[in-house]
């Protein structure tokens, strides 16, 4: 014999936690081209979402839910950033100025901390 | 014995609706050690920025660095006597984490000191191995033999598998002490050793198993680990509580109960 599963009323009690999980998974969908709000907002939608399971070893309704939208939106998170840092890279590497600039500030900062590269 | 994964489900059972009053102790427990510490902290920055650094201000920030870890010590183990107190279905209080004050706070400390110089002394080998390696180098800036390292790497290894390990078997001295008044240190660090046999393996694994939690929780820029650590900390208990057999207790308690008088609502 094994613990049984909460019954209905304590399942209730973990609405909140599910409700909060989905918003903050919609959230991090939304926000998953700011790289600062995303991550944070879907990280903890699936944390929240996986820990309103309670007794039970499966997620359901809103928590699956949750769980399943912060996922979405912790790889898109990732996919923007690498775009972001892709295209700065890109950017400076296709950019002869840019390359100049950054050669010349190297220099700069030799010349005046001659020991620090 | 349970595996893992039903530990952490009763874990997550016991903590629902609960979640606000675990999160509240856990936040007092670290803040009010980083609030005792902030007048040394002023007193060395005041120091470092006047650039009058004198022995006697260091000293004193290490004696009062030591103590805070002391008083934080107390306050960690009050925070796990309330976890305690809710998995067996007790009254829980936020104020729970100050109960150990007036537990004998002596032999969580003295327990705290010895655990911690005999996990000091594991690494007695990895210390010397390096200060010979170190002497043996012919001229500064020049790098060490092959032979050198590997011997380096070698002991190093097996000194933190036995530290690991060692930290594993006595882990449970804390919850020992929280739970008998009448034990000393040393016999709760004995009975923690024996507790422990055949499960280190175990425990090990849960700790392991919360890698990805954890990782999780730092992309949240740790505001998930509020949640996270009351979690972490309940699955402990409920280890605790299956290696005492007070989980396998209360089911067959339970199981009476529900034969003698129908089924009841139990958690």
């Amino acid at each position: 014999m094994d613990y049984q599963p909460m019954p209905k009323q304590m399942q209730d009690r973990n609405s909140t936690m599910k409700s909060a999980s989905f918003i903050l998974g919609v959230l991090g969908i939304i926000l998953s081209c700011f790289y600062l709000f995303g991550f944070p907002c879907s990280a903890t939608a699936i944390i929240l979402g996986h820990l309103s399971k309670g007794d039970s070893m499966k997620a359901e309704g809103k928590g699956r839910t949750g769980m399943i939208l912060g996922i979405i939106g912790l790889i898109l998170s990732i996919l923007f950033l690498i775009l972001i840092v892709s295209f700065f890279v890109n950017m400076f590497l296709n950019s002869p100025d840019m390359m100049e600039e950054f050669k010349r500030q190297l220099d700069l900062m030799q010349l005046q901390n001659p020991g620090s590269l | 014995m349970r595996k893992a994964k039903e530990l952490k489900r009763i874990a997550r059972g016991v903590l629902t609706g609960n979640y606000g009053m675990f999160i509240v102790a856990m936040i007092l427990s670290s803040m009010i050690p980083s609030a005792l510490l902030i007048p040394f902290n002023t007193m060395v920055l005041n120091d470092i920025i006047y650039k009058d650094i004198n022995y006697q201000t260091f000293a004193i920030y290490l004696i009062a660095t030591i103590l805070v870890a002391l008083v934080s010590t107390i306050l960690q183990a009050g925070q796990l006597k309330m976890h305690l107190n809710r998995a067996r279905n007790e009254k829980a209080q936020v104020s729970d984490i100050f109960s150990q004050f007036k537990n004998r706070p002596d032999r969580f400390i003295v327990a705290a000191i010895l655990l911690g110089v005999m996990l000091t002394l594991c690494m007695i080998p990895m210390m010397v191995v390096t200060v010979f390696i170190v002497a043996s180098i012919p001229a500064f800036g020049s790098a060490p033999t092959l032979g050198g390292i590997l011997i380096l790497a070698v002991v190093s290894i097996i000194s933190i598998i036995v530290e690991i390990y060692l930290g594993l078997r006595f882990s449970q001295f804390i919850f020992i002490l929280a739970d008998h008044e009448d034990c000393s240190a040393i016999d709760s660090l004995k009975q923690s050793y024996r507790l422990m046999s055949g499960h280190t393996g175990r425990l090990f694994y849960i700790g392991l198993s919360f890698i990805g939690i954890t990782l999780l929780a730092s992309f949240s820029f740790g505001v998930a680990l509020l949640w996270v650590q009351p979690y972490m900390i309940q699955t402990q208990v409920q280890f605790y509580l299956d290696l005492t057999g007070e989980i396998d207790e209360r089911i067959e308690t339970q199981r009476r109960m529900d034969e003698e008088m129908g089924p009841m609502m139990e958690y």
